[in-house]
């Protein structure tokens, strides 16, 4: 067992030098040790160079920090810019346009464009996930939203925070219903 | 081997190789050397150096990266220069694989201080480092032969 155990150790050992022997080992390691001290060199050169400058800087950052960085935590992108049609753009009554109406149910059944489906925007709460679904699960090609054509419209708050979700093609119609209602076909 | 290590194309692969680490490493510098104060706190919110280190390691990295960079795309002391970017690239990823491991949600901040929702830390920022990190090994194993100042160096000695 023990003999064994030996021959084995000088296989191993047999193998590593041929390794090491290598012209791929010996491509790497010949000029390892001076390259690693020059290495060191040229780190040591650039660390004080860095120093010599800062030290020069009006606005120099001290060497040790006393107090701990501040680090914010980073909130959660909640809107995105998107952009916006005008109330006579073609592309509201081109096939597969899908319409939103940002305004409160009532004023929706007050008034609504053509076959656009009701999601209230809240300026304080976050769409419902079931919404986002079921543009999401539209099949259409655009998402045209209108809102109540104040300002903050929210028509524009509604498609920034579905675009911050990742809808693409999100645009909001200019004016919003204010816009809309004269070429609106009922009422 | 010894036809693959001699193949005459690594010259030119490393010189490309060269080409594209400085003017990463270039690239990456700018920012850093014109606001460390922005740099230390992209390092500090990686949560590994200790309070002390931070600082200094924010004035000197971009600098070491500044002339490392320098040095690959004038082709002098190609070896030692590639040898650092190896060394930086390993740091580097044990930073980024210590990050990821403890879901710190946070931005890289290799190339500007964006926020973490333009510049956040993934396995594929890992993978783009183990990319720079094989290209480092290429040109010190094959870029001391490329065109460079190490070269004309040699040949001029060799006359």
């Amino acid at each position: 067992m023990k003999q064994s155990k030996e021959v084995h150790l000088v296989w191993i050992s047999q193998r590593w030098k041929l390794y090491m022997k290598s012209s791929v080992m010996k491509k790497v390691g010949s000029h390892l040790l001076a390259a690693a001290i020059e290495a060191v060199i040229i780190t040591l050169g650039c660390m004080f160079l860095a120093l010599a400058i800062n030290f020069a800087r009006s606005d120099a950052l001290a060497l040790v920090q006393k107090t701990p960085y501040e680090i914010y935590a980073p909130c959660p992108v909640t809107a995105k810019e998107v952009e916006f049609v005008t109330a006579d753009s073609p592309i509201i009554k081109a096939d597969g346009s899908m319409i939103i109406d940002a305004r409160e149910v009532d004023d929706f059944n007050k008034w609504n464009f053509p076959k656009a489906h009701n999601i209230p925007y809240d300026f304080l709460m976050p769409v419902s996930e079931s919404y986002i679904e079921s543009v999401l699960n539209s099949g259409a090609k655009r998402i045209l939203i209108y809102g109540d054509g104040n300002e903050p419209d929210t028509g524009q708050e509604l498609a920034k925070e579905l675009a911050a979700m990742g809808v693409i093609n999100v645009f909001y119609i200019k004016g919003g219903m204010k816009a809309l209602k004269p070429e609106a076909s009922h009422e | 081997m010894n036809k693959i290590l001699t193949w005459r194309c690594h010259s030119f692969i490393s010189l490309g190789f060269r080409i594209y680490l400085s003017y990463v490493f270039i690239a990456a510098c700018i920012h850093k050397i014109a606001d460390p104060a922005s740099f230390a706190v992209d390092i500090a919110t990686y949560d590994i150096m200790p309070l002390w280190s931070i600082n200094i390691m924010a004035i000197t990295l971009p600098w070491t990266e500044l002339i490392v960079g320098i040095l690959l795309l004038i082709g002098y002391k190609t070896r030692a220069a590639a040898l650092i970017i190896c060394g930086m690239m390993i740091m580097f990823i044990i930073a980024l694989l210590i990050a990821l491991y403890t879901e710190l949600n946070i931005s890289c901040g290799c190339f500007a201080s964006q926020g973490v929702n333009y510049d956040p830390i993934s396995y594929m920022t890992v993978l783009r480092d183990l990319v720079w990190l094989a290209m480092g090994g290429y040109i010190y194993t094959f870029g001391e032969k490329s065109f460079g100042l190490d070269n004309l160096i040699e040949r001029k000695a060799n006359k």
